[in-house]
């Protein structure tokens, strides 16, 4: 990700007021982690399996907290148990941000499932998503999709590609 | 070995309004719904999130005691979340592991025990908690060892973990909370109830409707 694109994310989630942030370490958003980690306006939870992440949101969210999971397209496959028997079962809003690897334009052959997985998943687990591939375009999108997971209590995601993950 | 109820029935004597408890699925929630804390409780977390979910409550609220009362099945499921707890230490955070060797619910039923956990073989969970770098991590084999066990984890600073063994069936239980659903919550009444709890402990907002 280019810095233009990370300080976008970041403008993005404090001008939705997202405070707590958990993610599992990935090489698309290191800039963004280091960036996060460091800044006292997030607390910080990194895991080792983000199906976890869901859970520490989830406990982040019903503590007053407006939580955000940085998740990859693998990772979105691991974290589907909780997010239906716990986000849909209990109705709980939680932004996802995702790095929309296996997107047509992803050099990277061992990403294509990825195209096949993601939005059908996020179809059928009911979360509704915007695919975001302008930098300018992806501060509102992440105003817009934490304004909805709070309106609606059940998890909105908002997928980067394009220029927004080169 | 101990009976499950009779220490969830201990451990509700210890606990007060102040602190919250989060209990998974299988029969820890009814038995801990009859304390009269379910609606003040967030109850029936699926399976492996009981800890997970704990863990975000507890670094939110850093100064508010946190308890998983969890079980062999469901940590095992999600173990890593171990890890986390370790890394992070929050203070206020006790899970505590009714460990029966095995898949109660995925048993035969009428008081025999169900598949084997890997707590039945080879695996000592406070060991791995320890491994994890929760130092205070403890077997109790008896209600006198939980008692203790539990009072100094509620008193002192975590992260602490109590691993529980316990009776493989809970056969005292089994036909009484078979017929006794009705004070349980649905997911979406004790969300409600639960973030509600915590608004007035904490004199904030949780629950707000989107404006225009
Ligand atoms: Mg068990």
């Amino acid at each position: 990700m280019e810095s233009q694109a990370v300080d976008a994310v970041l403008q993005g989630l404090k001008q939705s007021g997202v405070d707590f942030i958990s993610l599992l370490p990935d090489s698309d958003f290191s800039g963004l982690q280091k960036k996060v980690t460091g800044d006292p306006s997030f607390s910080y939870c990194a895991v080792s399996n983000e199906a976890i992440g869901v859970g520490v949101c989830a406990g982040a969210w019903l503590s007053g907290k407006r939580p955000a999971l940085l998740v990859p397209t693998s990772g979105l496959l691991v974290a589907a148990w909780p997010l239906t028997s716990l986000c849909m079962a209990w109705g709980l809003p939680l932004l996802l941000l995702i790095p929309f690897r296996g997107d047509i334009g992803d050099a990277f052959w061992l990403m294509g499932p990825y195209k096949d997985t993601t939005e059908p998943l996020l179809g059928v687990l009911h979360i509704p998503h915007v695919v975001v591939s302008k930098t300018e375009e992806v501060t509102k999108a992440i105003v817009d999709a934490q304004g909805s997971t709070i309106s609606w209590q059940r998890p909105v995601a908002v997928l980067l590609t394009g220029e927004t993950i080169k | 070995m101990v009976n499950r109820a009779d220490l969830i029935s201990i451990f509700g004597e210890m606990v007060n309004d102040e602190m919250l408890v989060v209990t998974p699925i299988g029969s820890t929630t009814p038995l801990w719904e009859r304390t009269g804390r379910g609606p003040t409780s967030l109850t029936s977390v699926s399976l492996g999130m009981c800890t997970p979910t704990a863990l975000g409550l507890a670094l939110a609220l850093p100064h508010r005691k946190v308890i998983a009362l969890d079980s062999d099945g469901n940590l095992i499921l999600n173990l890593c979340s171990l890890g986390t707890v370790g890394n992070e230490r929050p203070k206020n955070l006790t899970i505590i592991v009714f460990d029966n060797g095995n898949y109660l619910s995925g048993g035969p039923g009428k008081g025999k025990p169900g598949m084997p956990t890997a707590t039945a073989g080879n695996m000592d969970l406070a060991a791995v908690g320890r491994g994890c770098g929760i130092e205070k991590a403890s077997i109790v084999r008896t209600e006198a060892e939980f008692k203790v066990a539990a009072e100094k984890a509620l008193k002192e600073d975590g992260p602490s973990m109590i691993v529980a063994k316990i009776d493989p069936v809970d056969v005292r239980q089994t036909k009484n909370f078979r017929e006794d659903r009705g004070p349980g919550q649905d997911t979406r009444e004790n969300k409600y109830s639960f973030a509600r709890h915590i608004e007035r402990l904490e004199n904030i907002k949780i629950l707000k409707r989107g404006g225009g």
